[in-house]
């Protein structure tokens, strides 16, 4: 690990040290350490059961680790409050499930910043409408159920909705692999462009190479519970340290007559 | 912005939603149901209107009469109205089956859904009660219970709450337990909602449409055993007409004057039918798909 790049930062935005994880009496993540810094969006890569989402669900606070920490602007978090799980919004893989199917998409949007007391009353419904815009939907939409959206659709909605809360952190845990492939690039383009627009801070879960290079600055990558690398994105992809790094990258598909494009 | 949201965002966002009278019309076991059911309701809240005859007036030389112009379904033994006593009944069983049904309704829902989003000890509790509860015969539970209660409507009220509420929760706990890992409750955890606000605002709008499709189904249920209580003299008491008194009283004349208990018979089984649509429709209507 970069010891020396990181002490010449400020304090990281987001930090996972010494994370241990188990499920009953199996351990599933074995002392795992990284930092995202503010602005910066890391993204972790693993094949499937390496850990990457139960280390976002530990990070969300949906699970509690066993042992380690995770710390956000320098400060350890325990029992998670309201303005903590405010600060921490998770985007979900599938968003055919991550939607109340009883709900209008500004029910969910309205109800979270009348909760929070985010914007006054009476500006809600335009505050919403602002919501759609940042994400690309039509204002229409917000009237809409889930059930009448497509998957792009209603993934810019769970986009929308992480973004309400104002986040410090934004968890994207595999956010474009239950998509069409036609809608994944529209999905990415969107992150990336919210990215630099708000400048988010994010935590990319994926398995899918493509998708970490479209949008990381920064690539963890997991195995079977343990970090088998940290660096930068551009080193990783021009020489992973790891073999298994190289492994990974070996494997991805790429189309031929474009070898840079992955 | 970029051309493949252009394409996506074109799509119909207002597609499969008509609105909720159009599909209400367009099923016909609620239209029925709604149509049988507001009749028998009609029916008792204006029997005193449509009633040719005070139900409780007896005439002991003009009993056990024929349908005729005076009386159109004819006198029971001791020369009371058929017809109104049957509109009568109906303010009765309907009352008490309204009533008797709220009350489970009510213990049953809020326990399922507390048993089933939560899980643990408590839910551990809630199912053990209702496995036992549910191993005793309905009717042997019932009729001991308003043994011990003493007959009568509230006798009725606390058999039937005792035991009713486990259909509900059983209802309630499975579907609440499957909603409780959703995505979308992890996610409005995640939004920092109080599981108040989470069970009060996401999840029952999600079960309670099955449990009053059960409600639907079960005042059906309720209206024959709150008949057949008072055909076992343990329910509603004379002079009170009601349809299960009617069927018993006419039953030692069933051979020469078969309608005494038939047309109270005939007026449970329409309310039945009717009620099982309306259960039946309701289901069809809200149905998500």
């Amino acid at each position: 690990m970069s010891t020396a790049s990181q002490s010449r930062t400020s304090i990281p935005r987001l930090e996972v040290r010494g994370l241990q994880v188990s499920y009953g009496a199996t351990r599933v993540v074995h002392g795992v350490s990284f930092a995202v810094q503010a602005g910066s969006v890391v993204g972790v890569v693993g094949e499937s059961g390496s850990g990457k989402t139960t280390i976002a669900r530990v990070i969300a606070g949906e699970l509690e680790p066993s042992a380690g920490a995770v710390l956000l602007d320098g400060h350890a978090l325990g029992p998670r409050t309201r303005e903590l799980r405010r600060a921490i919004q998770v985007v979900y893989q599938d968003p055919f499930s991550s939607l109340n199917p009883r709900m209008t998409v500004v029910q969910v949007l309205a109800e979270l910043l009348r909760v929070h007391k985010i914007v006054p009353r009476a500006q809600i419904r335009g505050r919403c409408a602002e919501l759609m815009d940042l994400v690309r939907l039509p204002a229409s939409v917000l009237d809409a159920y889930p059930r009448q959206l497509s998957g792009g659709q209603r993934q810019r909605v769970a986009i929308a909705r992480a973004l309400a809360l104002g986040p410090r952190i934004l968890v994207a845990d595999e956010p474009t692999s239950a998509l069409d492939v036609s809608v994944q690039r529209t999905v990415l383009d969107l992150l990336a462009d919210l990215q630099r627009t708000l400048g988010l801070t994010i935590v990319l879960i994926s398995h899918d190479l493509a998708v970490i290079h479209r949008l990381c600055d920064r690539v963890v990558v997991m195995r079977a519970g343990e970090i088998v690398e940290d660096s930068g994105a551009q080193e990783f992809f021009a020489a992973p340290r790891s073999p298994y790094s190289q492994a990974l990258l070996d494997a991805a598909p790429r189309l031929a007559g474009r070898p840079a494009d992955l | 912005m970029t051309a493949g949201s252009a394409v996506e965002t074109a799509e119909d966002v207002t597609r499969g939603s008509a609105p909720l009278w159009r599909r209400m019309a367009r099923t016909p076991a609620f239209v029925a149901g709604t149509v049988i059911t507001v009749s028998v309701i009609l029916a008792a809240l204006l029997a005193p209107v449509l009633a040719t005859h005070d139900p409780a007036a007896q005439n002991l030389l003009g009993g056990l009469q024929g349908p005729s112009g005076e009386h159109w379904l004819g006198t029971d033994q001791l020369g009371r109205d058929i017809f109104s006593r049957l509109l009568f009944a109906a303010r009765t069983d309907l009352r008490i089956a309204g009533l008797a049904v709220i009350i489970p309704f009510v213990i049953g829902v809020v326990a399922g859904t507390t048993s089933g989003y939560f899980g643990g000890f408590f839910d551990w509790v809630v199912s053990r009660v209702v496995d036992t509860v549910v191993a005793f015969p309905f009717y042997v539970i019932v009729v001991a219970v308003v043994f011990a209660v003493g007959a009568g409507e509230k006798g009725i009220y606390v058999a039937l709450a005792l035991v009713g509420w486990v259909t509900y929760a059983r209802v309630l706990r499975a579907t609440t337990a499957v909603h409780a890992r959703s995505g979308w409750v992890t996610a409005a955890r995640g939004g920092g909602l109080s599981h108040a606000r989470i069970i009060g605002r996401h999840i029952l709008p999600n079960t309670l449409t099955q449990a009053i499709v059960l409600l639907m189904n079960d005042i059906v249920f309720v209206i024959v055993a709150v008949v057949t209580l008072s055909y076992l003299g343990l329910g509603v008491q004379p002079p009170t007409a009601d349809w299960g008194t009617m069927i018993s009283d006419g039953q030692a004349f069933v051979a020469t004057k078969w309608w005494l208990s038939v047309v109270p018979g005939a007026a449970v089984v329409y309310t039945g039918i009717g009620l099982s649509l309306l259960g039946d429709g309701v289901a069809d209507v809200w149905r998500v798909e």
